[in-house]
């Protein structure tokens, strides 16, 4: 249990292995997006792993990339479609980073270098983990994000627009409004990548002395 | 060769599957969809369509690039949501037409223009005009509102020709716009002798008495002289007063030269306007009328007038 919880940290797709960033930096600007953009990535992520990985004995290798995208493609169209319908208020947010789920590197990196290797019950774990390192990740980015620049974190049911809480950690007058432009996503980014990577070293110092 | 063709039946073969899921999550959420696009219009549709029940959102091309969105309400008509831009700000409207072709519907939902000139096209003096006219009539401009009114009327007539080139209805272009009469409102009241009347004090030009009626002529300087109206020569306007001598009430106001701006001061030579000169009393220190709204300037011109007359008495 402690090698997931670890995993998770130290071999995040986003701060450990730099997958899927340019959504992150784009829609990190408040919990809502972040959590409405990583349960929709979750999703697709188990459901294109557990579907690569049933027909990974049937598809030819020569055109496994096309086809993987095909799959993809038709989730993400799928979920996107989804929810235009039921939650408009996460379509109108996140706009064109739904369909652009299509080229978020961490699904086809993951159809590629596990699901097309492994059994279906792997892949769906491993879709789940990943799912959860990336959601951490923007959710992470986002708080950090939400609370510098406006002051308030926030969450707002995508279902029905109705408030669920909505808490003032920071008086509006100390509020950073950068932290929601470009400039405050990369340097959030950085920073918690920084740390991330500082955390690993340190784990990787231990083991090697252990090893010793 | 073989493999080729395999390879080529298999990438196929996925790709079919991806569209039959595709077209059955569609056919699920694509009246969900629909609803919630046309959620936001539905109660201004339902005003123009009372006896419809089903709107749905039609794809449309348009070349003027005026038209936002094209609804049918089902067997009742269509409505076209058009914004344009309006003399300062975007106006948009909403137009519907029958399935007979008519118009019978026309809702302005945004508009910033000037209050009391392009805000017109806002109003039922407008909308009267539209409503009820046919897909191929044209339709007049406002006179004191060209501006706002032309650009609504450009909009309409981009929705009059995609309605008509979806029902296949010929319009030749001939038709030729009934003129808007203008619509003259009061409003606030002024008192011939007060403090808005005393500057720039009218001038008499000449006095005739026939009998107990003492005819006036009088040069009061209006809108075209006080504010820049950027006319090339200004010129007062010059009113006849005439007043019974006898009951020292006024007996008429007239125009005998109108010199302020087209279709807004000439709101003021009407009979709404100055028959409320008739019959006041010169002794009645409190003795007001309405101006007319839009035409502030000129209406207290013609006050300046009488105040005038009242002084030299």
């Amino acid at each position: 249990m402690k090698k997931f919880f670890t995993g998770l940290i130290l071999d995040n797709p986003v701060f450990g292995l730099f997958l899927g960033i340019c959504s992150t930096l784009a829609i990190t600007i408040n919990l809502n997006n972040a959590l409405g953009m990583g349960i929709s990535v979750i999703l697709i992520l188990i459901a294109s792993n557990v579907i690569i990985s049933a027909i990974r004995k049937i598809t030819p290798d020569e055109i496994r990339i096309p086809v993987y995208i095909v799959v993809i493609a038709t989730l993400v169209k799928a979920v996107e479609l989804l929810i235009k319908a039921y939650a408009p208020a996460i379509d109108v947010a996140l706009g064109v980073f739904i369909p652009l789920i299509v080229v978020n590197c961490i699904i086809l990196g993951r159809a590629e270098a596990f699901a097309s290797k492994n059994g279906i019950l792997a892949s769906a774990w491993d879709g789940f983990t990943m799912g959860l390192g990336y959601i951490i990740g923007l959710v992470a980015m986002s708080l950090i994000r939400e609370i510098l620049a406006t002051g308030i974190v926030e969450m707002v049911n995508p279902f029905n627009d109705a408030l669920i809480f909505s808490i003032r950690l920071v008086p509006a007058e100390f509020s950073i409004s950068m932290f929601s432009q470009p400039v405050g996503a990369f340097l959030t980014f950085a920073v918690l990548a920084a740390g991330v990577a500082a955390v690993r070293d340190k784990v990787e110092a231990q083991t090697k002395k252990e090893a010793k | 060769m073989k493999k080729a063709l395999y390879l080529a039946a298999f990438l196929a073969l996925t790709s079919a599957l991806a569209g039959a899921v595709l077209a059955g999550v569609n056919s699920l959420t694509a009246p969900i969809i629909n609803d919630r696009a046309i959620a936001a219009v539905k109660a201004t549709l339902q005003e123009f369509f009372p006896q419809a029940d089903e709107f749905s959102e039609l794809d449309f091309e348009d070349e003027t690039g005026l038209i936002v969105n094209v609804y049918e309400a089902k067997d009742a008509g269509y409505a076209y949501n058009v914004k344009v831009q309006g003399y300062k700000d975007v106006i948009t409207f909403v137009v519907a037409f029958s399935e007979d072709a008519k118009i019978v519907g026309f809702k302005v939902t945004f508009i910033n223009d000037t209050p009391g000139i392009g805000s017109r096209v806002g109003e039922d003096e407008f909308s009267n005009v539209v409503v009820g006219k046919g897909s191929t009539d044209a339709i007049a401009t406002l006179s004191g509102a060209t501006v706002s009114s032309s650009s609504v009327v450009k909009g309409i007539n981009a929705a009059k020709a995609h309605f008509n080139a979806m029902k296949g209805i010929k319009d030749d272009g001939t038709s030729v716009p009934d003129p808007v009469e203008p619509v003259i409102n009061l409003g606030e009241p002024v008192v011939i002798v007060s403090d808005a009347t005393s500057t720039s004090p009218a001038e008499i030009l000449e006095k005739t008495t026939d009998g107990n009626i003492t005819t006036y002529r009088v040069s009061a300087k209006g809108y075209a002289m006080l504010e820049d109206d950027h006319s090339e020569d200004p010129k007062p306007n010059v009113y006849v007063i005439k007043i019974d001598d006898t009951a020292n009430t006024v007996v008429s106001v007239a125009y005998e030269t109108f010199s302020d701006t087209k279709n807004i001061g000439d709101k003021t030579n009407s009979d709404t306007f100055l028959k409320q000169f008739e019959g006041l009393s010169l002794s009645d220190a409190e003795a007001s009328v309405d101006v007319v709204t839009g035409a502030t300037y000129t209406s207290i011109s013609a006050a300046r007038a009488l105040r005038a007359v009242i002084e030299s008495r």
